[in-house]
This record gives structure tokens, sequence and C-alpha cells, in this order.
């Protein structure tokens, strides 16, 4: 059975590994999910299904962390949400390029 | 061929040029952020969002989207389900029906696993389940494909004024074959009454179509009491479980159910697939729509698309699995968009009986207003008034008539669809637009100055012109 470290390692990493994706939604949804899914899983007794809930996060984080990649290769448009400061803390944390930075710079990739 | 690389380089030029100038307002969000989910606190009321750039051409221009909240025309692809399709779309490509190599057996393993997991969403064997082009064409398989198989003895199909427009079209081409169809009436919750169902049976009738959840209103018919009446009448059953599938529990055993479909880009699954249910004991027959190779038991030829199907099963695995979250997180942001929009503007319906309803569809009529002006004035929240594919034309939603609504709501109805990715923040959002906008349009209404005056508006002769 894994340790306290180990869970809170994966547990950190899950968290990471969701703040990847640069869709606003689905980064939203697997922060709230990894979060739920370990509060839930914290108040589990039996140690198969402490056991299970791991593997079953395990596989969710590898996904995460593929998806995450693929995500941010693609995702090209911000929220409405992210754009008005009075919402603005889902907006991407500490984003160095805007979406218009990078329509620019391959607009210009294109034209030269 | 100078002049038009010129006139391109200008294009462009002015294309970037328009994007630059755009930057300081996207970018004034400030540097860095704390990994926070929470929402900021707002330090002044909202007045109008539509305008963060400037002018509404820029916005369009600029990568900006609306916040989705229209999930019963579709939902997003989740990233696991696309995970799980993608060794399917890159180095797993075999015909899932070549059973002479490799390739074949990869695929067909794949879409057998993908075949159990939409069985075990529906209680139903895998055997069951036959996959389709998407919801549509399930709904025609079955209602035609029942109707003509049995139409020697039966001629007569039973379905509900609410239905999604497939299933109302495949029933007008029956009736052009000779078929009598009965469309029953609903109450105004939008429920069926069992009364009228039963006495809408008789000794000829093949098919009883009622769907799960409807498309616009979020309404739930009483599926377990229709399936029971169906089964001890001998008359086969089918529901349009598009809405309903992944999203409420439902159980074809239980309910009695002998055909259902299902769409796979409406539980967080890719576009292009769908899944019908026949029940094999006792056995449902059909004429199939679409013949060929025989694949699919006959039923559907054509190869199956395995990238797709694969995607549809791992949907409908995660939907089985994260049901009870996703169904209370939805009931939450209902609970939270109903009670916010109510409590800020008044004379606000919410149509279909809340004690029948799928939460993550909000069907609500403001009064004086024409929905299409708040659908355009609410730019920065993609929404319909009804469904997409009547949303082209002006005409009021044959749903909220069926319901009995007059004209006038029938035309200010607006539905917010809820899912799995909306956040608690997007919904606050909507309710701050939906405010200050409901307020703004009601402001120019003369209908609204006129109902502040104590005038009767269903008392005024217009005018004929």
């Amino acid at each position: 059975m894994a340790g306290r470290t180990e869970i809170l390692r994966l547990y950190r990493s899950s968290l990471r590994a969701a703040q990847q994706f640069e869709t606003y939604n689905f980064r939203k949804y697997f922060y709230r999910r990894t979060r739920d899914r370990f509060h839930s899983a914290s108040r589990l007794a039996e140690p198969q299904q402490i056991e299970q809930a791991l593997q079953e996060a395990q596989a969710e984080l590898q996904v995460m962390q593929r998806q995450g990649v693929l995500n941010k290769m693609f995702s090209h448009n911000r929220t409405a949400l992210e754009v008005d400061p009075h919402y603005s803390s889902g907006a991407r944390r500490g984003a160095a390029l805007t979406d218009d930075d990078r329509r620019v710079e391959y607009e210009e990739t294109l034209f030269y | 061929m100078l002049a038009k690389t010129v006139h391109k380089f200008a294009a462009t030029h002015a294309r970037v040029a328009a994007h630059i100038r755009l930057l300081p307002a996207t970018r004034s969000l400030g540097p860095s952020r704390f990994l926070s989910t929470t929402a900021r606190p707002r330090a002044e009321a909202v007045t109008n969002h539509n305008i963060p750039t400037g002018s509404s051409a820029v916005a369009e221009q600029s990568g900006m989207m609306p916040i989705y909240l229209d999930a019963q025309a579709t939902t997003p692809l989740d990233p696991r389900v696309l995970d799980a399709m993608m060794p399917y779309m890159t180095e797993s490509y075999g015909n899932p029906h070549s059973r002479t190599h490799k390739y074949g057996w990869e695929s067909e393993k794949a879409v057998d696993k993908a075949r159990e997991q939409v069985a075990s969403l529906i209680g139903a064997h895998p055997k069951e389940i036959i996959f389709t082009s998407g919801a549509t064409e399930a709904n025609n398989t079955a209602i035609k494909g029942v109707a003509r198989f049995y139409k020697d003895k039966k001629n007569h199909i039973i379905t509900s004024q609410t239905e999604h427009k497939c299933v109302l079209d495949s029933c007008r081409v029956l009736q052009e074959e000779g078929f009598e169809v009965t469309y029953l009436p609903v109450s105004k919750g939008g429920i069926i009454s069992m009364n009228d169902l039963k006495e809408a049976i008789r000794p000829t009738t093949a098919l009883v179509s009622i769907m799960a959840v409807n498309n616009e209103i979020g309404v739930l018919q009483n599926i377990k009491e229709i399936g029971k009446l169906c089964r001890e009448r001998r008359v086969f059953f089918h529901t349009d479980g598009a809405q309903a599938a992944g999203k409420i529990p439902l159980d074809v055993n239980e309910m009695n159910i002998d055909l259902m479909s299902i769409s796979g880009h409406k539980l967080y699954g890719p576009k292009g697939v769908g899944a019908l249910y026949v029940r094999r004991r006792p056995r449902v027959r059909l004429e199939p729509i679409i013949t060929g190779g025989g694949q699919e038991r006959g039923l559907r030829s054509g190869t199956v698309p395995s990238s797709l199907v694969i995607g549809m099963g791992a949907a409908a695995a995660l939907a089985n699995r994260e049901l009870e979250y996703d169904y209370a997180h939805v009931s939450k942001l209902a609970a939270r968009l109903i009670s916010g929009i109510q409590s800020r503007v008044s004379h606000v319906v919410r149509n279909g009986d809340p004690a029948h309803m799928f939460p993550g569809c909000v069907n609500l009529s403001f009064s004086f207003i024409e929905g299409e002006s708040l659908l355009m004035a609410l730019k920065n929240v993609a929404l319909s008034s009804g469904s997409a594919c009547t949303s082209a034309s002006l005409e009021p939603s044959y749903v909220l008539r069926a319901l009995g609504a007059e004209d006038d709501m029938a035309h200010s109805s607006i539905r917010f669809g809820l899912g799995r990715f909306t956040t608690e923040s997007e919904v606050d959002y909507v309710v701050d637009n939906v405010e200050a906008h409901v307020n703004r349009l009601r402001e120019m209404s003369p209908l609204w100055e006129m109902f502040q005056e104590g005038i009767d508006l269903k008392t005024i002769q217009w005018s004929q012109h």
C-alpha cells in the first residue's frame, strides 16, 4: 500500500496536470474532479478500496498529462469569462502568451 | 498574379494590425495568477459584458468564445474519451470486420469492448447494441424498421407531440406509406397522460415511441410506467434516449424498453456515432434501412467506424462512472441559475413540470421580450431558443406550443443547457448578463411599458395589416 507521501505526491501531480489544460472548461473540470476524487478517497478505510482508488487516480493522471499536452497544441480561444476582469480568476495562470500573441505569431509564419 | 499577392499581403497585414491593436485589452488581466478556482469578489455592478474590446466587430475577430450553455445541442468531447480514441485514429486503423489479420482483430476487440460499455450503461446485453451514425439514424431505423417489418398485421404507431423532429418525420413518412399515427397531446407540464396512452393503444398498434428526456424543455416522461403498459398490451416500446442516456440512470429491463436510441455526442463522446438498443427476448424484429455487407446483425450494414464507436464506448463507461457526480454538479448549477435569475428578474416562467425534469435543461420564458433578441443581446453566451434543428426559423417552438404556451411565451423562451464542464462562475456570469439585458430590453419594450401602466395585454385589439 502506498504511503502518505506518495499519495500526496500523486495528488499534487494530478492537480498540476489538471492545470495544464489550456481550455478553461477542461482545466476547471479536471481540477475540481481531482480535488473531489482525492477528498472522497481520503474517507476510504478498506485497503483494497484505497488501492483501487489509487490505481484509478494514477490512470487518470496519465490521461490528463497526455491530453493536457494535446489540448495545449490545439486550443486557440478564450471564453468571454476569462477575458472579463470581473470573473478572471478563471484566466490562465501565468500564461506567457495570449491567444492573440499566438495568432499573430502564426500569421507571421504563414506570411514569411 | 502580382496584384493578387500584393492584395493578400495587404489583407494579412491589416489582420495582423487588428490583432496587435487588440493586445492591450486582453493583456490587462495581469501577468500571474494563483491556483484559485473561486470567483474573485466583484468590485462594481456588472452592466454590459458584450463590449469588452471596443466594438462587436473586434470582439468577433479576437479569439474570444462565448460561454457554452447549449449542452442539449451537443457536448464537448471529453479529453478522456479522446484519449481512448487516439490509438484507433493513428496506428490501429484496421477494419473491425477484417477477419484475416491482426489489424482487424485489434479493432474488432476494441469495438466489442465499446459495445459492452454502451450495453452496461443501459443494463443491456452487448449483442443487443447496434451502432449507427447517430440518434437520428437510430430513431429512423427503430420506427420505420419495426413498422415495416410488422406491416402485414399492424398498421398503427403512437408517439407524442413533443418528440424530436426525426421521430415526427419518420412517422410522417410512414403515414404516407399508409400507416396510422396517433400523436399524443401533453399536459401543461409536458407529460403525456397514461390514460391517453391506454386509450390510444389498439390491437393493430405496432409501436409506441416516447422520448425519455425532452430536448427542449428537459421534461422526463414516466418511462417505467409506459414500458409496463406496453409490455402488458404486447406493443413494442421505443424510447429516444439521446438526452437521457448517461445523464440519468436507465435500465432497459427494469423499464421494459424494447428499443432505445442513444447519441454519442450528447454524452461527451464524438459526433457521427450513435447506438440503437434492440431487445432480443422477446425478440424485436426490424427491416433495415441500410442494407449491404450485413454488419451489425444485418440491421445496419456498412463498416463500423471503429474510432468513433470506441469513443462512444469510452464516453458511455465514463458517464456510467461519473453519473452521480455529474448529476449532483448539474443539479447544483441549475438551482443556482434558476434562483439567481428568478430573484433578480421578474416575470420569468420555467417551462415544463419541475417535478419531472432533468436538471441540466432549463427552459425559461422571459415575458415582454422576444427570445431571439435576448439571444442576440447575450452574444457572450452560447444559447438557443429551442432545438438546434429548428433554431433557423423564427417560428415559435412546436414543443412549447404543444404545452399550451401562449404565442408570446413560446416566442420569449430560452434554453440553458448545463453540463459536466459548466462552472459556477459561468453560471454567475450568465445570471449577471441575463439580468442586465432583460432589463435593458424591457425598458425598450412598449409591451412592458403598458404592463407597468396596468393595461392587460390580452384585452388589446391589435390592428390587422
